[in-house]
């Protein structure tokens, strides 16, 4: 298996495109990108697939970014965090520049990430691998903290969203046969779906505003020489580039890491890589409000899953999210055997996978840099145009998920309560975290308490455990004091 | 007129808060429905919801405690950030009752009357009232955007990623 011929190009080139689309749209993530396409590889080679399937699902990880810059709509999860500081910078004039930011950052956390995978990509297998339940708990209760701490105008309401994220992962089945909070109803069965509460927080109240809020909303003439200036400057230089060299650093290898955690995924890595970014960098104090590094962290960091996530799919057979649950069945149809082996034993495959994954990476630069103008366009758009435009594609983006009306009517009712939240200044991104860690944290709280016959205590004091839990408990302090001492000093607000 | 409001942002977040506050108990009352714990170890389906309702509880109180503090001992000198001075913010009650019938139309009338017309005219009303032109011309723009987008929906959606929708005239596939 080689990385040559027109197929494999042809491949490439088209898996990225489509990734791009896709991951830009709302209700088609990585993985609903990558089901859709799953038939299509019947016919292909096992390299050409498997290349296939990965330019789909690193071109969607930046795919999400454009929508959630434009029009503060993530296209994935993991943009959810993006959307802060992507967005406002698209709001102050500067889409373009928000964008090719998100590029850069897209395509260097992917490259440093393949580099990392091909060179330790064992060794930090075996690192993961002591992630177990409790592990896996601990980092979840962190997560929580960052999302509570960092996000919403003031620690109360962080959390109180948080809260209300991790409520609504509660309803439907609890996983032991029971069901929780459906009150009778079927569509709350099978819990509601992360599109619906995606959609519902982050895109909905945005249709509402713009709507709403800006029906009459006459956009200010700027004058020729104020746009030419604006024009000018909405641009990613090379200083932006140099400048961002230690975040891209940071969050790539953060990003890394975390999509070597099974389980953690990209919304995990971004929230953590934008969370420690705000503590490290200069800039600590803009993000919120437009800052560069507030769209680089998050971004390098889940485009970095990606290679990330091949490391336990690939040398252990566990499957890190549900995009590598697909490209691991991809793998086994093919004949090809995840394992620790898989690196002596298939140097042509491993190869393969790297050498396309740079070509992979490239192929997005290019395809980024030359729609970023055609996408900036939607930007520019007067906002009470562009809102009938979006409450269509939250309720058609909705409904293609399942095809279920029930979804829309929930999209909508919540969409409405969002955009209430949002005037009460109770902040949206949180819940939709908090959502997306809810399962995450039960299932090993679940787990880990069924394994040690319900000592909690052991669980806990486990080293690796103990570790995060300190972290998460010094995080928790920090930001209730800032928050106490400092009222006037603003938290990061979404609204 | 009820169609647009103020709201004093303090009252609102009391009742938000109170209203959330009122939920939990009701949430914390139904979770004692839930199953028990099956399996050594496991605590029962109650235990992590529990968890989540006592932290919303708290800071949810905390809110609530806070707002009713500032509504009812506002602060003496005005704070340095300007949008703490701004105790109130308005509602358009009409035009969110107005967007929200609409979508609930949306999806109620797609099945009887197809994607292609629903649609169309989803966005021709919503836009209609958008564009500042004379009438006539605006008539004409709605209905021309409004059918080239249903278009490319319907280009890009359904037969380009299969979606599922409900047709009323146009094909759900195109073979060559």
């Amino acid at each position: 298996m080689q990385l040559k011929g027109l197929a494999m190009i042809i491949a490439l080139i088209s898996g990225v495109m489509i990734g791009i689309l896709l991951g830009a749209l709302p209700g088609f993530g990585a993985s609903q990108s990558l089901a859709l396409l799953f038939p299509l590889t019947f016919t292909m080679p096992a390299d050409v697939a498997i290349l296939f399937f990965l330019a789909v699902y690193s071109a969607a990880e930046y795919g999400g970014s454009i929508p959630a810059i434009l029009i503060r709509t993530p296209g994935t999860p993991a943009q959810a965090v993006t959307v802060i500081d992507g967005h406002a910078m698209s709001a102050n004039g500067y889409p373009k520049r928000a964008l090719r930011t998100s590029l850069f950052s897209g395509v260097f956390g992917g490259v440093l990430s393949t580099l990392i995978f091909l060179v330790v990509g064992t060794t930090l297998a075996r690192i993961a691998l002591n992630f177990g339940p409790g592990e896996m708990f601990a980092l979840g209760i962190f997560g929580l903290s960052i999302i509570g701490s960092f996000f919403g105008k003031d620690v109360a309401r962080g959390f109180l969203a948080t809260g209300i994220g991790l409520l609504l992962a509660t309803i439907g089945s609890s996983g032991f046969g029971g069901m929780r909070f459906t009150f009778g109803q079927d569509y709350l069965m099978e819990g509601i779906p992360i599109v619906v509460v995606i959609i519902a927080f982050l895109a909905g109240p945005e249709a509402l505003r713009l709507l709403v809020d800006h029906k009459n909303t006459v956009e200010d003439i700027t004058s020729t020489s104020d746009a030419k200036e604006k024009r000018a400057n909405d641009r990613f230089s090379l200083t932006d580039a140099r400048n961002l060299l230690p975040t891209w650093v940071r969050s790539g290898l953060l990003g890394t890491f975390i999509g070597a955690i099974p389980g953690a995924g990209a919304a995990v890595a971004s929230l953590i890589a934008y969370s420690q970014e705000r503590r490290w960098c200069k800039n600590g104090d803009n993000f919120g409000k437009g800052a560069i590094e507030g769209i680089a962290a998050p971004e390098t960091a889940n485009n970095a899953v990606v290679a990330g996530t091949l490391v336990p799919t690939l040398t252990l057979g566990i499957p890190g999210s549900g995009a590598a649950a697909i490209l691991l069945s991809v793998l086994i149809s093919k004949g090809v055997a995840p394992g620790p082996l898989l690196f002596s034993n298939q140097p042509v495959l491993i190869a393969t996978i790297f050498f396309g994954m740079i070509f992979i990476n490239f192929w997005l630069l290019i395809t980024g840099l030359i729609f970023t103008r055609g996408f900036a366009f939607v930007a520019y758009l007067p906002q009470r145009i562009l809102g009938p435009f979006v409450i269509l594609m939250v309720m058609i983006g909705t409904y293609s998920y399942a095809n279920y009306a029930a979804h829309v009517v929930m999209v909508l009712v919540m969409a409405f309560v969002a955009y209430w939240f949002a005037k009460v200044e109770i902040p949206a991104v949180p819940v939709v975290l908090a959502f997306v860690m809810g399962p995450i944290i039960e299932e090993n709280m679940a787990r880990a308490m069924t394994i040690h016959s319900g000592n909690m205590i052991e669980v806990l004091t486990r080293p690796i455990a103990l570790i995060i839990l300190a972290l998460a408990l010094a995080t928790f302090i920090y930001s209730v004091r800032s928050n106490i001492r400092d009222s006037t000093t603003p938290q990061i607000y979404d609204g | 007129m009820l169609r647009h409001i103020t709201i004093a942002k303090h009252a609102a977040l009391s009742t938000t808060s109170a209203v959330i506050l009122l939920g939990t108990g009701l949430l914390y009352w139904n979770s004692f429905t839930m199953m028990p714990s099956i399996l050594t170890g496991y605590p029962g389906d109650a235990f992590f919801p529990r968890i989540v309702l006592c932290a919303i509880l708290l800071f949810a109180t905390i809110l609530l405690v806070g707002s009713l503090r500032a509504q009812f001992n506002p602060p003496p000198e005005p704070s340095a950030l300007p949008e703490e001075n701004e105790q109130r913010f308005p509602i358009d009650l009409l035009e969110l009752a107005t967007i929200l019938v609409l979508s609930l139309g949306y999806m109620a009338l797609i099945r009887p009357l197809g994607f292609e017309i629903v649609t169309a005219v989803f966005l021709f009303i919503l836009l209609e009232r958008r564009l500042r032109m004379p009438t006539g011309r605006r008539i004409i723009i709605s209905a021309s955007i409004s059918i080239i987008a249903m278009m490319l929906i319907y280009v890009l959606f359904i037969l380009g990623l299969r979606v599922s929708l409900p047709l009323l005239v146009f094909p759900s596939y195109v073979s060559f």
